[in-house]
């Protein structure tokens, strides 16, 4: 079942344009990871479906109804803006579910599940992670049918991470949409789908399965030196990325892997294999290649 | 958790918002946490009208009249009580502005007058807080009071929340004019320092307030709020010229004129914070 239906959405800031024209549909059920570098729109888009800010042109609903009809359908995080400095989690996250129609006492059951015990500190006196957590604690409290979330694993330490994953996947399990912005490869584990965002617009759209079958064939550089550009003339885009120790670039299609070789040998340097794509691999060609 | 029991036939009995007093009282309670957890809000509030106070009242020389005393003490009062309202006002709002917090408010089924209302409780709440401090430091220093009638602690109570009303009022003016939260305090607060210099100490020094200023200290809602106080609780005796000319504002109607005043201002601004906040992008 569609539950958030985006069309013709763009928006703009002063004279840059942040999203154009993009066209998404959101199910229920559904774990949906929006990829994209940093300054794509991702944060923009998924505040656009909350209905934290309005699009210039097109429309969003919300199991067809207005944003600002459905707001009791949706819980929103925000990245970095959730914790007001001067209150304590306990405060903070009282507050937000006082504002809610869906809100319960759960947040405190989540607050231990993400073993944040300081709950009378100032969050100013917090670090960052004990602040996502709460905001995290604070977001996943109501009981809606659909989350977003903006970036909601930064700063977050691995024990955290894990809990937050298992949190998102239960709520998918009983049917809730789960859209959730990142520009970690790690997020995309978690999903049903990937939807990448370059440049305000969607520019690939589909599971993890297909979006990486779609990856070209990936060519490992290792050694002294890395590509030059007789072998960067054999790369999609002409561009190579680090992965570690070692680099690696996207086989055109009109290219062979002899042809790095040998382009290698002119050049001297580095070995040459091919090797299986990786999430970071899958992240670099559709952020930035294809 | 249960999202899947949120379903189309469910989601028919819950509302759909939170009661609008809920809403009110989420938004107080919580700017008043944050006014009671920064020092720095507090000395504003609580202790710099009382400086203000001693460094006009006791240092310019009134200290020997009981009764100029007493109004010099209500008018730092209102003075001070209108820095509040601001300060709780104008700070938590900027903050939810700069920050962009109302991506996430303006997410949330929330209507913009219980924001504005709350932010305005949470305010008035430690405004009179102030304005009982400075009234009875005034006391201490010698100001005599006296109550009018039996009703005259409410009629100070409520012009201090209509005056608290305009305050605000004027508040939200200066933030959806300037487009530009981080000038909102300082602006607000140049223009109330303004009215308070321009209307003679809010109408209690009358020929301190230049020319034509001084025929409507009966009409400006700052001097009018903190002239009605007087009349109330200020020992003026029987003197009928006192802070006069105009004459002290003691006929209900002047209530009735600072009634005006807050309902017409909050009207404009309330219907600006919901344009320019919650149904525009601001804070971007």
């Amino acid at each position: 079942m569609v539950t958030i239906e985006a069309r013709g959405v763009s928006k703009s800031f002063g004279e840059g344009s942040v999203l154009i024209d993009v066209d998404l549909e959101i199910e229920s059920g559904e774990t949906t990871v929006l990829l994209g570098p940093n300054g794509s729109g991702k944060t923009i888009l998924l505040s656009c479906l909350a209905g934290g800010l309005h699009p210039d042109e097109g429309a969003i609903r919300i199991d067809g109804e207005p944003p600002a009809d459905r707001r009791d359908r949706l819980s929103f995080l925000q990245q970095d803006a959730l914790a007001i400095p001067n209150l304590s989690a306990r405060e903070c996250a009282q507050f937000y579910a006082d504002l809610h129609p869906r809100a319960n006492g759960a947040w405190t059951d989540l607050l231990d599940r993400f073993e944040l015990e300081e709950r009378d500190r100032r969050l100013r006196d917090c670090s960052g992670g004990m602040r996502r957590k709460l905001e995290l604690a604070v977001t996943l409290a109501p009981e809606v049918p659909i989350y977003l979330l903006d970036e909601p694993t930064t700063e977050l330490d691995m024990t955290a991470v894990d809990t937050f994953r298992s949190a998102i996947r239960e709520r998918a399990e009983e049917g809730a949409a789960v859209v959730l912005a990142s520009h970690l490869p790690g997020d995309a584990r978690a999903a049903d789908r990937l939807v990448f965002v370059v440049d305000g617009r969607i520019v690939a759209d589909g599971t993890p399965a297909e979006l990486l079958a779609a990856v070209p064939d990936v060519v490992r550089f290792s050694g002294a030196g890395g590509p030059g550009q007789a072998a960067r003339d054999h790369l999609v885009g002409g561009r190579a990325f680090e992965r570690g120790e070692v680099v690696v670039g996207f086989l055109a299609s009109d290219s062979q892997i002899e042809d790095v070789e040998a382009a290698m040998e002119i050049g001297g340097g580095s070995a040459v294999e091919l090797d299986d794509p990786t999430y970071a691999d899958l992240f670099n060609y559709h952020a930035h290649v294809a | 958790m249960g999202a899947d029991t949120v379903t189309a036939a469910s989601s028919q009995e819950r509302p759909r918002s939170v009661p609008f007093h809920r809403q009110v009282l989420a938004f107080a309670r919580r700017s008043l946490q944050e006014l009671l957890h920064d020092r720095s809000a507090l000395f504003w509030s609580l202790l710099m009208p009382v400086f203000f106070f001693v460094l006009f009242g006791l240092g310019q020389g009134g200290g020997g009249n009981g009764r100029e005393l007493a109004a010099l003490a209500v008018s730092f009062g209102f003075f001070g009580s209108l820095t509040v309202t601001l300060v709780a006002f104008a700070q938590t709002l900027t903050g939810d502005l700069q920050v962009k917090r109302y991506r996430k408010l303006r997410s949330l089924p929330i209507s913009p007058t219980a924001d504005l209302l709350g932010r305005f409780l949470a305010g008035y709440l430690l405004s009179v807080a102030s304005f009982a401090i400075v009234v009875g430091v005034g006391a201490i220093a010698g100001g005599r009071y006296a109550l009018r009638s039996p009703i005259s602690p409410i009629v100070v109570l409520v012009a201090l929340l209509l005056f608290a009303l305009v305050g605000t009022s004027i508040a939200v003016l200066v933030a959806t004019s300037l487009h530009d939260s981080g000038y909102v305090l300082a602006v607000s607060n140049v223009v109330l320092m303004g009215l308070f210099f321009l209307t003679g100490y809010n109408g209690v020094v009358p020929q301190m307030a230049p020319g034509p200023l001084s025929a409507v200290l009966n009409v400006v809602p700052n001097s009018l709020a903190t002239r009605i106080a007087i009349y109330h609780v200020v020992d003026v005796g029987t003197d009928p010229d006192a802070l006069s000319p105009p004459s002290l504002p003691g006929e209900p109607v002047y209530v009735l004129l600072l009634a005006a005043w807050a309902v017409g201002l909050l009207a404009v601004s309330g219907a600006l914070l919901g344009r320019f906040v919650y149904d525009g992008d601001g804070g971007e």
